[in-house]
């Protein structure tokens, strides 16, 4: 099998960078700023396969790059070096061929990329929703780039995500500003179901949220991901949302990867040290 | 069927030139000359060439004579008369240490070499209504004025050359380096091609240069109140005459055509955030004629807008080189009176349909 | 030389202080310099090849405003030689206030003829109105516009707008459209109508009224627009696609105004001035198209005392 999604030697640097840069971090040196010219290494030659239908999770503390990894992928900052290749399926985009190196594309083909065949729910609903247009607005919007036009059929499609993610309808063109966390992030999740992306990127998106509407929310992922089969990025430090929602999972540390297996066997039989203590030092 | 409509558009426009002529000159008070104007009300006309972005004294005072005072409407007559006059090239590059001074101070020492000189300034008066100047008479003017440089003890003369202050601190590396770069190199001409941004350095300087002092003024001082952070200590300010260095087109040599009366502002501010040991940075302004508030203003503007991310909009170089051109921002403020009643019927036409609710079905709703 | 302040030797002699322009004051054929004349042109055809793409050009000061058609006069003097006819209206009328002194300032420094006969204009300035009759294709009309940027309702940074053109990306101005839908049931936006033009540039029309929209696309003429205070042409030349934008399910609308028809010359298919009167306050409608309205009513053979006939030409 083919994965949907590939990622190869992805490196996100900030600061002006040195030759000694890659030598001197990572989880070897146990930091992921370069002693020499203080540039931050925040992600580093960092390799993903992701497969159809599959649920992959990213783990690390604050500061592993793992959010680092998923924006970039959403082309919300330009990377340092890599690549990164979608598998469209023959619904290829005009101007996307297969085996594209998409970080090389133009603004325009990216957005293109980024808007149908992506849909990311960010941990701060401000990132990812606009607060000043309506709930059904921010879901619309994403079908407008897509080029729709028909009002009628926008909000019928709206209506539809907001009924699966459990928002009331009639609360559809109220502003989300006026929403509580968890619904906000439910509104996050049907604006990036609207255009039927082939890859999902969750940035912690239950982080911060009570534990009874974290739980909610997961069970609605895991409801959805049954339902659709979307292949999906899960980012998070926390361990039960990985056993929750993932089949296979990568851990980060500095930057870098440190182990990545399945789920069930990281969370039961960790290898690397990291791993064990993130393990064991859940309550 | 009445039909009133406003009509005789010439007509209006004659009378109304009429009505301004009567209300400046059909009083019984002596009609002002320029020179009048140009000696007397000095500042005004200062601020005029600076705005008019034209060093012409003569005009300019004579800009500020039809304008009745307004000082928008003079800056803006000499603006256009600007546009009318052929370039004839760019003069060469001036170093300010150079400046014929006439006041010179610094906030940042006590005492700085060459003395801090007062000059000309209203800094220290007491702003008490002068109710003498109600009867003053010139004979008696004069006559003082011949008394006072009698009396006056005669100093040595000025140096030639006053060390710059900020230069005492560059030696010291106490100052961040200003490394010109890609756009910052060249010389952008405001005056030939429309701003783009980020804008590079004489751009932006330019601008400012050319900025009304009043919403300058309005920017910076929120900058220094805490809508930014840029805390500033007047490093120096100079008041003076620049020579004008130009490059004779036949003999190739540099000459002095003339000299123009400049303020100058160097504001040092807070520590610069970036790579490297800290350093303070500076802020420079410069503008015609005797104008310190502007010359503060741009000075701590230039300083504001060379930041990362703007915290506020005295930071964002789009912001303020967009909206401190006193001739483009009065224009546009005072065009509102222009009839809008054909976009307004529109508006109308908007409005009564929403109030009128969804009368139409089928079409609109799915 | 001046006083209070202390001079040096050398100074220039006197006559330095004459400094009116030579020859009696003679300004150069239409104002602008070759220059600055060359330039707008270069600009113009640059915009003209990409029809609805704003051009940035180094906007000159002139006699008038910034703000009161500093654009349009540029284009206009760029444009204008002593064979031209001009016509110059602002909101529809020819004397208006603001056209009469327009045409005061162009004629004074061309010597051209004008008129206030659509068909017999060669150049026609304008502010937010197109002439009611059909343009031809020797005709270059001439807009005064505001502010050049469709964008400028959804994003204030010119930065940020740029990059939306350059990328195509206008779902911002959809999602406004939508927006106002969803609150109102309607577009809410009047004047000043974000078109398509081209099938590639959102662009601003200037603010005409929705009534005028329907006249750039696929016209005979060229349209040019110039703001002069915020430095920027653009052009929508002949048999050019330009269409506002609009739903499927919620199409653009114009104007309505409820079968009424002008009172001077009773046509009923042009756009109209509301008039209130101000003894009764009673509401009457005219012709905004002033030129226009006075053809119909000739043509109709209307009442050759009426007073309201003066200073039309």
């Amino acid at each position: 099998m083919k994965p949907v999604l590939q990622v190869r030697n992805l490196t996100k640097r900030y600061g002006p960078g040195c030759p000694e840069c890659l030598e001197r971090t990572g989880a070897r040196h146990e930091t992921n700023q370069c002693p020499r010219c203080r540039s931050i290494l925040a992600c580093r030659e960092v390799s993903i396969d992701l497969y159809p239908g599959e649920v992959l999770g990213i783990v690390g503390e604050s500061g592993s790059g793992k959010s680092t990894v998923v924006r970039l992928l959403h082309f919300d900052f330009e990377p340092t070096a890599g690549e990164f290749f979608l598998d469209l399926n023959g619904n290829g985009l005009t101007g996307v061929g297969p085996g594209q190196n998409l970080f090389a594309l133009s603004a325009f083909h990216r957005r293109q990329v980024r808007n149908e065949r992506m849909g990311i729910v960010y941990q701060n609903a401000r990132m990812g929703l606009r607060m000043k247009v309506s709930a059904g607005g921010n879901i619309a919007e994403r079908l407008l780039t897509a080029g729709w036009r028909h009002v009628g059929r926008m909000r019928n499609r709206a209506s539809g995500l907001l009924e699966q993610t459990e928002v009331p309808v009639e609360r559809m063109d109220e502003l989300p500003r006026n929403f509580s966390g968890g619904m906000q992030q439910r509104v996050q999740i049907a604006k990036a179901l609207a255009t039927r992306p082939a890859v999902l990127l969750l940035d912690e998106v239950t982080t911060g949220l009570d534990v009874s509407v974290q739980a909610r929310v997961l069970d609605l992922i895991r409801g959805l991901q049954q339902e659709l089969g979307v292949a999906t990025l899960v980012v998070s430090h926390d361990l039960g949302v990985i056993r929750l929602l993932t089949s296979r999972t990568i851990v980060m540390r500095h930057g870098c990867i440190v182990e990545e297996g399945l789920s069930d066997q990281i969370l039961e039989d960790p290898q690397h040290p990291y791993t064990q203590l993130l393990v064991n030092s859940t309550l | 069927m009445g039909y009133v409509a406003v009509r005789g558009g010439a007509a209006a426009i004659e009378n109304s030139e009429k009505f301004s002529l009567v209300r400046r000159a059909g009083g019984a008070s002596g009609l002002l000359t320029p020179e009048q104007i140009r000696e007397q009300l000095y500042f005004a006309v200062d601020r005029v060439m600076g705005e008019g972005s034209l060093y012409a004294p003569d005009l300019a005072a004579l800009a500020f004579k039809q304008a009745a005072g307004d000082s928008f409407e003079a800056a803006f007559i000499l603006r256009s008369y600007r546009t009318t006059l052929p370039r004839i090239g760019y003069s060469e590059p001036v170093a300010p240490d150079g400046m014929r001074v006439i006041r010179r101070i610094s906030a940042a020492f006590k005492d700085i070499p060459g003395g801090q000189i007062l000059g000309p300034t209203p800094d220290y008066t007491l702003r008490l209504l002068d109710f003498e100047l109600q009867e003053e008479s010139a004979a008696r003017t004069r006559q003082q004025i011949r008394q006072l440089l009698r009396e006056t003890n005669r100093l040595d003369p000025l140096p030639e050359r006053f060390p710059k202050v900020v230069e005492l601190l560059r030696r010291e590396g106490l100052l961040v380096r200003r490394h010109a770069s890609g756009k910052d190199r060249g010389l952008t001409d405001i005056t030939r091609q429309a701003l783009s941004f980020p804008a590079p350095r004489s751009a932006q300087l330019q601008s400012l240069a050319r900025g009304e002092t009043g919403g300058m003024l309005a920017l910076a001082y929120s900058n220094m109140r805490g809508y930014g952070s840029v805390h500033p200590v007047i490093g120096e300010l100079r008041v003076g005459f620049l020579s004008v260095p130009f490059r004779n087109p036949r003999s190739g040599s540099v000459e002095c055509i003339g000299e123009v009366l400049v303020t100058e502002a160097e504001v040092i501010a807070r520590l610069a955030e970036a790579e490297g040991p800290a350093r303070f940075s500076l802020g420079y302004g410069l503008c015609f004629g005797h104008n310190e508030t502007k010359a503060i203003a741009m000075a701590v503007l230039d300083r504001a807008m060379s930041g990362g991310e703007p915290a506020a909009p005295s930071e964002d170089q789009e912001f303020v080189l967009t909206h401190v051109d006193g001739i483009e921002s009065m224009g546009f403020c005072n065009h509102y009176k222009l009839p809008h009643y054909v976009t307004f019927q529109s508006e109308l036409d908007r409005l009564r349909r929403i109030q009128a609710g969804s009368g139409l079905t089928g079409e609109e709703n799915p | 030389m001046t006083p209070g302040l202390p001079s040096r030797a050398g100074t220039p002699p006197a006559d330095w202080r004459d400094t009116r322009p030579p020859a009696g004051g003679r300004y150069s054929y239409a104002f602008l310099d070759e220059g600055a004349k060359r330039e707008i042109r270069r600009r113009i055809l640059k915009a003209a090849a990409i029809p609805g793409c704003q051009v940035p050009f180094g906007s000159r000061e002139m006699p008038i405003a910034r703000g009161w058609g500093t654009g349009g006069l540029q284009l206009t003097l760029s444009l204008i030689g002593p064979e031209d006819v001009l016509k110059v209206i602002d909101q529809g009328a020819d004397d208006s206030v603001n056209a009469v002194n327009i045409k005061k300032f162009v004629t004074r420094v061309t010597g051209v003829a004008v008129t206030t006969d659509t068909a017999a204009a060669t150049m026609i300035q304008t502010r937010h109105r197109i002439p009611e009759e059909p343009l031809q294709p020797h005709q270059i009309l001439i807009f005064q516009v505001p502010i050049p940027e469709p964008l400028r309702l959804v994003e204030p940074s010119e930065r940020e707008t740029r990059r939306m053109h350059a990328e195509a990306d206008y779902s911002r101005m959809w999602l406004y459209l939508y927006e106002d839908i969803v609150k109102f049931n309607e577009i809410t936006v009047g004047a000043r109508y974000p078109v398509l033009v081209n099938c590639r540039h959102l662009m601003d029309p200037s603010p005409i009224p929705r009534w005028d929209l329907a006249k750039l696309h696929q016209g005979e003429a060229l349209f040019l627009f110039c703001a002069g205070r915020e430095k920027r042409i653009y052009a929508v030349p002949p048999h050019t696609e330009v269409q506002p934008l609009s739903f499927e399910d919620f199409a653009f609308r114009v104007e309505a105004f409820a079968g009424r028809r002008c009172a001077r010359c009773g046509s009923g298919g042009t756009y109209l001035d509301e008039v209130i009167d101000d003894a009764t306050g009673r509401r009457t409608y005219a012709c905004s198209d002033t030129a226009f309205c006075e053809k119909a009513r000739r043509s109709c053979g209307a009442a050759e005392d009426s007073p309201t006939r003066e200073g039309i030409a």
